[in-house]
């Protein structure tokens, strides 16, 4: 005797596999983004999480104050206000560093009242990396971009 | 005692009685009301899931309709487009899932679509884990990702402790180094981790171990039933649960597999079933009961005592 899941009574139509179909659309989605974009695997949605020490938690960014001088690194979250909404370019520059996405970060890194008169800002997304036979982890930069006191892009 | 007992046996009664296609619901909104990761950290979407979800739990009548679970899939893909970047995969996979229970229950044959999509959902995340595993990520097969994991991650560090010689100087050594390498304040580009040869060697098993069982997990439900080999899908799944979450113990992630399990899980299979609706509490008490620790302890003490009877 069939049991209820498997009786084919009735013939399946193929709608009723668009939630697993919708699944797979999206997986080679965000497979594409990590492969050309530099979307972190561990996140979305196509099950990398465990198979790369390249985890959003270990992707770092760092940000620099540019003035005619010098550069002067400094604490990104320290800078931004703590709420959710205004973390997002953030947690956007670290996961997918696109140039809209680090962008979007720098617009509001400029706003924001720095002591030290400068004249641009860089910021770098950074990923882990780690070497098995000599216990070494390093960092290795992803992307950056620099921008003027304005916001605008520089080469 | 004796009453306990016969407690626990109608409660395990009722819900083996139960119509399998509720329990899957009320697993599913259980799920949704008590798992915090779920929500999010905004009130909104906190607020509307936690909301139906009890409604759904209250009034089992809500939960079997169309319309719910339609808005419940609504809310799901509106927070997925709000967070993607950042929403770790089950997530994704509570979308889908949403989608399925909107979808069967949208037509009259709900069971048959509910099982067919949890099998495939179960199937095509295996595959891409092992996809990523085995032939897009440069670190994993080398090791690399265990081995970086069984020194930095003090979720995993009893078991460092336990099985391979690690001291908690070592950890703390690890630890330390990543912060620094972390820091904006310092321009470190590499540091060098503490281990032993033996957490190594326990990395390269992890390794081999994971990708097997999740490249047969993925073959077993991605293949049609009428294969023999697919009647083994729900012991290799639940060997799954209770092996991977012992050592490392994700529950939000085990009790979404767990869920979908249940859900592709032939209605005459009682004790199949069962077994899937216990290893709900076993992965919880993986998560709060202090496993490692214990048989750190324990082993601490075997080994003291073997000391002192040496002459």
């Amino acid at each position: 005797m069939k049991s209820e899941i498997d009786n084919p009574a009735r013939t399946a139509k193929w709608w009723w596999y668009f939630p697993a179909i919708l699944a797979v659309v999206f997986a080679l989605w965000q497979v594409r983004l990590a492969q050309r974009h530099g979307l972190t695997p561990s996140k979305g949605g196509a099950f990398g999480l465990f198979s790369t020490v390249d985890k959003l938690e270990n992707r770092n960014l760092r940000a620099y104050l540019l003035t005619k001088t010098q550069e002067i690194p400094f604490a990104i979250p320290q800078t931004v206000p703590s709420t959710e909404e205004l973390r997002k370019p953030i947690y956007r520059a670290a996961s997918l560093p696109t140039e809209a996405h680090l962008q979007a970060l720098t617009d509001d890194l400029v706003k924001k009242p720095f002591t030290v008169p400068f004249t641009g800002i860089r910021v770098e997304t950074w990923k882990m990396d780690f070497d098995s036979a000599t216990l070494r982890a390093s960092r290795i930069k992803v992307a950056s971009r620099t921008v003027d006191a304005e916001g605008h892009a520089q080469p | 005692m004796h009453s306990l007992r016969k407690t626990a046996a109608r409660f395990g009664d009722m819900l083996l009685e139960s119509d399998p296609l509720d329990l899957v619901i009320r697993a599913t909104l259980l799920l949704f009301a008590g798992m915090p990761s779920i929500l999010g950290v905004e009130w909104q979407y906190q607020l509307i899931i936690r909301g139906l979800a009890v409604i759904g739990i209250l009034a089992p009548v809500a939960g079997r309709s169309a319309a719910f679970w339609w808005a419940m899939a609504t809310i799901f893909f509106v927070k997925s487009v709000d967070h993607w970047w950042i929403q770790d995969n089950h997530l994704f996979l509570l979308n889908w899932w949403c989608l399925t229970l909107a979808l069967a229950l949208s037509t009259a044959d709900p069971r048959r679509i509910i099982a067919a999509n949890a099998r495939l959902l179960i199937g095509l995340s295996f595959f891409f884990a092992v996809l990523w595993k085995g032939f897009l990520s440069p670190d994993y097969m080398r090791g690399d990702y265990f081995h970086f994991t069984f020194l930095t991650d003090s979720r995993v560090s009893g078991i460092g402790t336990l099985l391979c010689g690690m001291d908690p100087l070592q950890y703390r050594h690890n630890y330390d180094a990543m912060g620094l390498l972390a820091s904006y304040k310092a321009e470190v580009q590499s540091v060098q981790l503490q281990g032993t040869p033996v957490l190594r060697m326990l990395a390269v098993v992890v390794t081999w171990w994971t990708i097997l069982i999740e490249g047969a997990l993925a073959l077993l439900f991605l293949l049609p039933s009428k294969f023999r080999w697919t009647r083994g899908r729900n012991v290799a799944l639940l060997l799954f649960a209770w092996t991977t979450y012992l050592a490392m113990p994700i529950v939000t992630f085990g009790w979404t597999l767990i869920t979908l399990g249940l859900a592709q899980c032939d209605d005459r299979a009682r004790r199949t079933r069962l077994c899937y609706i216990l290893t709900y509490p076993l992965l919880l008490a993986y998560l709060l009961a202090p496993i490692w620790p214990i048989l750190n302890r324990a082993a601490s003490a075997l080994l003291a005592g073997s000391l002192v009877g040496t002459p």
